[in-house]
């Protein structure tokens, strides 16, 4: 349904005329009939949950693995400014660097994040790998030593556990800020000590977890219902083990310094990513046992524009 | 589709605007107003350069409207996961929507705007006309946050929890006590704020759809038949599809969007019934302070006390004691930002969690101007307590002080405690209370270092 021009001017001298006291925001047009179109739709639906999932079954598992490295220089980390409990946070007083974009000298990109955006059907060994159902018991390591949170981007999947560590002798907490259906928390964390967060659900982007007592303390958490997830270690590489083959899936890649990446260079060929979708599909589908390989470089601009 | 098909239509819709917006300078508007500071989040996040169109924003306003009526005509859509109806009651929506007045049975009407409006803004998004005036600024529900409430963060306020704000009021800031009014309209108005808040965090939900979830960012219009019919072409070598395929591929991608539209108003709702069911849950159970200090005073038996000596007093002197430490030392951490004193002046460049959302810890001033373009108020420090006031905001009961320390403060950098014992808790809650009587002669005194020789 789409609106006349006219209607958009109709809009900007309604707000004119109801903007006289104070610019506290914008009044909001309506269209009546389209509303009641949409009421009507809204409510006649009386269907039950319908699970959106690729409709193909998978035929196995695969694996994708690879690297993401960077084209050009690297901009130079910025020194972050300690304020507080400098013996421990900042020991011989040696400078800490902020991680919002850490390169390798090999040019190894440190911190993507790449986690597969599809549906699976919750609990089903086609799509779950038995040994994954089997990890999810771990906790997941999330440790703060001298101040500075020693996973930068952390993963995990809903139904499992992050172990919230402080091994510093001073008192941290960690204040995650969910989106989506994710759970916001924030506990104190005492010196040497822990702490758990269940994982709840599942978010599509991450969000920030930082230490209310030392404000330059900065991570970034994303939990995902399905498990197949990975943060590139310092060397630029990820491994994505037991992915569903056999069936069409959309992975979204992600590095703080630029949110979702939108261009990327993979395996030689310049492939566009809309808001950091990478789709396997058709001829590109993975096969059972297969290990795909992602060699990812990324241009400097990515991260800098 | 459109109001305005002729110019007989454009122009009494111009002047009913008009005269909406006269009569807007008075009293409150009576229309709900865009979430721009969020809507611009969503977009700086998605990288659109120039925001979102005006047709993606009328697109949100009119599920929203599909969805929960206006201020004056409130309504709750019909959901197939959630009950909604376990959540909000619409019958006492009505008596707290609108304009002042009563209905034909003498029923009151429009209580929101007559006591809350002002202040909260009609919308509920903290802006009413005297809201910037205010330190702290008065609620932005919107985003679904709530300080005072009995849940941890994460987890949306009871409904009993928001109920005890209105009546006992907020002391210490603007937020007056509502005790006056009848429980029936008390009532209503918490129903109401559970509604603006849903309503808020829906459309927030909207424009995180808008920004990443959904590929075609139109997802909350209807299908474009001149999209599906290219759609079908590229799919089949470019031969133009026949009308058949067209209606059809229209209609799925319209029960689509519809899925998407439902899905993320549940999302919305099943946080807060989330909530309710959380606290049933044994590990949250309060253990009260009469037994805390019986076990305490076990304890202190078995180490030796003589029982018969050993007063209540001295007991709570005991816990006070031992909250002080904890308080003190790295395991409580509340001087940090509480203060060595306690005055409140540990930590003091901090923001609330409805402005690091927008600006971050440390915010830039272009961010800051561009912010409050869309609606920001001037963003100020939040300060920790100064807890020898002995004034709190949510509730003078030692229970609500165990809430505040268990589970910390929402949208504020007050984090809980979950890995205190019960007893433990209550020791800090003591010791919080004694502390506008404690003496600072010399503040450097109680440093953490010196607390010995103090006693
Ligand atoms: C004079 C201004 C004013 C009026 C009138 C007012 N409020 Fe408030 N309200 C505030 C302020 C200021 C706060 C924030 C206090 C804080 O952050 O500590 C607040 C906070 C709240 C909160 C949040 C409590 C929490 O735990 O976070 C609720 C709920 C609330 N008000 C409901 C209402 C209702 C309902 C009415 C009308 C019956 C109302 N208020 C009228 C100023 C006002
Ligand atoms: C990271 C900083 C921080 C730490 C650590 C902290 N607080 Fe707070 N506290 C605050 C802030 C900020 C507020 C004010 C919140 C608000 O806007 O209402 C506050 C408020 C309070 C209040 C007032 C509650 C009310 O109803 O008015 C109490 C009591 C309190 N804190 C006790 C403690 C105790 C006990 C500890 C240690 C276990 C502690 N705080 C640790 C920051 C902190």
């Amino acid at each position: 349904m789409k609106y006349l021009p006219r209607n958009r001017l109709l809009v900007l001298v309604a707000l004119a005329a109801a903007g006289c006291a104070r610019s506290s925001g914008t009044a909001v047009w309506i269209d009546q009939e389209e509303v009641a179109s949409l009421r009507k739709s809204l409510g006649g639906e009386a269907a039950g949950k319908t699970e959106v999932v690729a409709a193909a079954e998978p035929t196995g598992f695969a694996t994708i693995k690879g690297t993401f490295k960077l084209v050009g220089t690297a901009p130079a980390r910025v020194p972050l400014s300690i304020t507080k409990d400098m013996n421990i946070c900042m020991p011989g007083g040696t400078p800490v660097l902020g991680e919002q974009l850490v390169v390798a000298p090999g040019g190894g990109i440190k911190d993507v994040l790449i986690f597969c955006n599809s549906k699976f059907p919750a609990g089903d060994p086609k799509w779950e790998h038995p040994d994954y159902a089997a990890a999810k018991a771990e906790k997941v390591l999330f440790d703060q030593k001298s101040c500075v949170f020693l996973t930068h981007v952390v993963a995990a999947r809903t139904g499992q556990t992050v172990l919230l560590k402080n091994s510093d002798p001073v008192g941290h907490n960690a204040n995650i800020v969910a989106k989506g259906k994710a759970l916001s928390s924030n506990f104190n964390i005492g010196g040497n000590s822990a702490s758990d967060y269940l994982v709840t659900g599942e978010s599509a982007e991450p969000f920030d977890v930082s230490c209310s007592v030392h404000p330059w303390m900065a991570a970034k958490m994303i939990t995902r219902d399905n498990p197949c997830f990975d943060v590139t270690k310092a060397d630029g590489s990820f491994e994505i083990k037991n992915v569903p083959a056999g069936v069409p899936l959309d992975f979204k890649i992600w590095q703080e310094a630029c949110n979702f990446i939108s261009v990327a260079t993979i395996n030689g060929k310049v492939i566009k990513l809309p808001k950091g979708k990478l789709t396997f599909k058709d001829k590109d589908v993975l096969k059972p046992n297969e290990q795909r390989i992602l060699e990812v470089t990324v241009d400097v601009s990515v991260f800098t524009k | 589709m459109s109001v305005c098909r002729n110019w007989r239509h454009c122009l009494a819709a111009l002047l009913a605007a008009a005269f909406a917006g006269l009569a807007g300078c008075g009293s409150p508007d009576a229309k709900f107003v865009e979430y721009r500071t969020y809507a611009r989040l969503s977009e700086k996040a998605a990288g659109y350069e120039n925001g979102f169109t005006h047709l993606q924003r009328q697109d949100v306003n009119n599920v929203l409207a599909a969805l929960y009526g206006t201020p004056d005509a409130p309504s709750l859509p019909a959901l197939a996961n959630v009950d909604v109806t376990k959540l909000l009651d619409i019958s006492k929506l009505k008596l707290a929507a609108g304009s002042v007045g009563s209905d034909g049975k003498g029923r009151p009407r429009g209580l929101y705007r007559e006591h809350c409006a002002h202040c909260h803004g009609i919308t509920g998004d903290g802006n009413g006309p005297t809201a910037s005036f205010l330190n702290p600024y008065p609620r932005d529900y919107r985003a679904g946050l709530f300080k005072f409430k009995s849940t941890p963060i994460g987890y949306r306020p009871l409904h009993e929890d928001l109920k005890k704000i209105v009546i006992d009021g907020i002391p210490g800031t603007a937020m007056p006590s509502f005790r006056l009014l009848p429980d029936q309209e008390i009532e209503a108005l918490v129903e109401y704020v559970k509604y603006l808040a849903i309503r808020g965090e829906t459309e927030r939900q909207f424009y995180n759809g808008l920004k990443d979830d959904i590929s075609e960012s139109d997802f909350l219009s209807h299908a474009d038949p001149a999209v599906a019919a290219k759609e079908l072409a590229d799919g089949n070598d470019g031969k133009a599809p026949a009308q058949k395929a067209i209606d059809e591929k229209v209609a799925e991608t319209d029960k689509q969007r519809l899925e998407a539209i439902k899905g993320y108003t549940e999302t919305v709702f099943q946080k807060w019934l989330e909530a309710a069911e959380f606290m049933t849950q044994d590990t949250v159970k309060v253990t009260n302070r009469n037994d805390a200090m019986r076990v305490l005073r076990e304890e202190l038996v078995a180490a030796g006390s003589n029982e018969k000596k050993l007063t209540d007093e001295m007991v709570l002197a005991e816990s006070q004691q031992r909250g002080r430490k904890l308080f003190y030392g790295p395991i409580g951490n509340c001087f940090t930002c509480h203060g060595p004193t306690a005055l409140g002046d540990g930590q003091l460049g901090d923001y609330d969690g409805w402005t690091v959302e927008l600006i971050g810890k440390t915010p830039k001033k272009e961010d800051i101007k561009d912010y409050i373009k869309h609606g920001m108020p001037e963003p100020r420090n939040i300060r920790p307590r100064n807890l020898r006031h002995g004034v709190y905001r949510g509730g003078m009961r030692p229970l609500d002080l165990y809430w505040r320390v268990r589970n910390g403060i929402e949208g504020t950098p007050m984090p809980g405690n979950d890995k205190l014992k019960p007893q433990e808790i209550w020791h800090l809650v003591n010791y919080v209370q004694s502390l506008p009587y404690e003496q600072i002669s010399n503040p450097y005194e109680a440093v953490p270092e010196n607390r010995r020789e103090r006693n």
